[in-house]
């Protein structure tokens, strides 16, 4: 009897530093989430049309809002983040080519039109591909205020060399000096933007 | 009287005869450093919670720091890190010990580090100073991510270091 009730003692012992463990740390861990919410408070207005509360994706049920879908969303981010990164090497690259040839093109080498015009495809393929990404993936898990200069002048550049993009295209065939113009602005753009770059 | 001793030992060490120390947030931080190809960067942590168990010496420590609160003057950065931790899953870094050794003004702190979900067994020495009714514990030590990640953090698809400097300024209140 007495060995038993000192069996059942020491059997309990481990369990006091297990449970003090546990105390502590209820003790100071008052809340068990990341964040108080699945969605960030601010997100680009075309991830809020698929992705936000009553996106469209929620609505139909293709992605309904909770605690795991969000998990598997930030799985999906991650891989469309690569992605992206990918095409920004690619989209840089080919913009370097198409300087080049662009500048030959124009100074009276008519034999590079093909290429010319191969090259511009590609470019705004990768680019504009990569910018679709970045527009339409899940939100992130909160929204950090714009912080750091790398990240503000990101932002201020993004908007020159997508705006510089479109003009390069539209002009295309118009007016060489501003195709040439806005050719050059998205070029210089993009490669600040890559050398300041998210981090 | 032998039964009745022993069951006073056992009742004596159930109950909490120590006082619990809590950490004080507004001094307290921690930090983190790191390194990647294009460059290198250091997050700050100044939100940490923390309690210490205290008779005279300091015989348990716990500490959970929210990974969201880390703070490296990018927010770009700072986001794609914690999505590739997974901070959903796991929100919070932890650390436990109660092998406390005290040798002088130095610290020894035989514990275990919670991250990502795996817990390992980590030693971490530190300085010990009493100041202004505050115990300070200061110290440094190295943390390998592969131990803990299965994928380490890339930007631009070059991953930063394996080994991370964590450093810590904790104070607690007596």
């Amino acid at each position: 009897m007495r060995f038993n009730f000192l069996l059942l003692l020491i059997a309990l012992f481990p369990l006091n530093g297990l449970s003090q463990e546990k105390e502590l740390f209820d003790l100071i861990i008052t809340d068990e989430n990341a964040t108080s919410q699945l969605l960030p408070e601010k997100m680009m207005i075309t991830q809020r049309i698929f992705w936000g509360e009553k996106g469209i994706l929620r609505k139909t049920g293709l992605a309904p809002l909770n605690f795991s879908n969000r998990q598997k969303e930030m799985k999906l981010r991650r891989s469309i983040l690569k992605t992206q990164q990918i095409l920004e090497y690619a989209t840089f690259g080919a913009m370097i080519a198409q300087v080049v040839v662009g500048d030959k093109y124009y100074s009276g080498d008519d034999s590079l039109y093909k290429t010319h015009k191969t090259i511009n495809t590609l470019v705004n393929a990768s680019y504009f591909t990569g910018t679709a990404l970045s527009l339409f993936s899940p939100p992130p898990i909160i929204s950090k205020k714009t912080k750091g200069f790398n990240s503000k002048a990101n932002k201020f550049l993004s908007t020159i060399h997508f705006t510089a993009m479109i003009l390069t295209n539209v002009v295309d065939s118009d007016n060489k000096k501003a195709h040439k113009a806005a050719a050059y602005t998205a070029f210089s753009t993009y490669a600040a933007a890559e050398i300041v770059f998210k981090f | 009287m032998m039964k009745k001793l022993i069951f006073l030992f056992f009742i004596v060490n159930f109950s909490y005869s120590q006082s619990t120390l809590m950490l004080d947030k507004v001094k307290s931080k921690i930090n983190y450093k790191t390194k990647h190809i294009f460059n290198s960067w250091e997050g700050v942590n100044n939100d940490i919670n923390g309690v210490m168990v205290y008779d005279g010496v300091i015989s348990k420590i716990a500490l959970a720091v929210k990974l969201i609160d880390f703070d490296s003057g990018n927010s770009n950065r700072d986001l794609q890190l914690l999505e590739s931790i997974e901070i959903l899953k796991f929100p919070y870094v932890k650390f436990y010990s109660e092998e406390i050794e005290l040798k002088g003004n130095e610290i020894t702190f035989n514990g275990e580090i919670e991250f990502h979900g795996k817990k390992k067994q980590i030693k971490i020495i530190a300085i010990n100073q009493t100041i202004k009714n505050q115990i300070k514990i200061q110290g440094k030590f190295q943390l390998l991510l592969s131990e803990f990640l299965e994928n380490i953090p890339a930007f631009m698809l070059f991953e930063i270091e394996n080994d991370v400097t964590i450093s810590f300024e904790l104070y607690f209140d007596e």
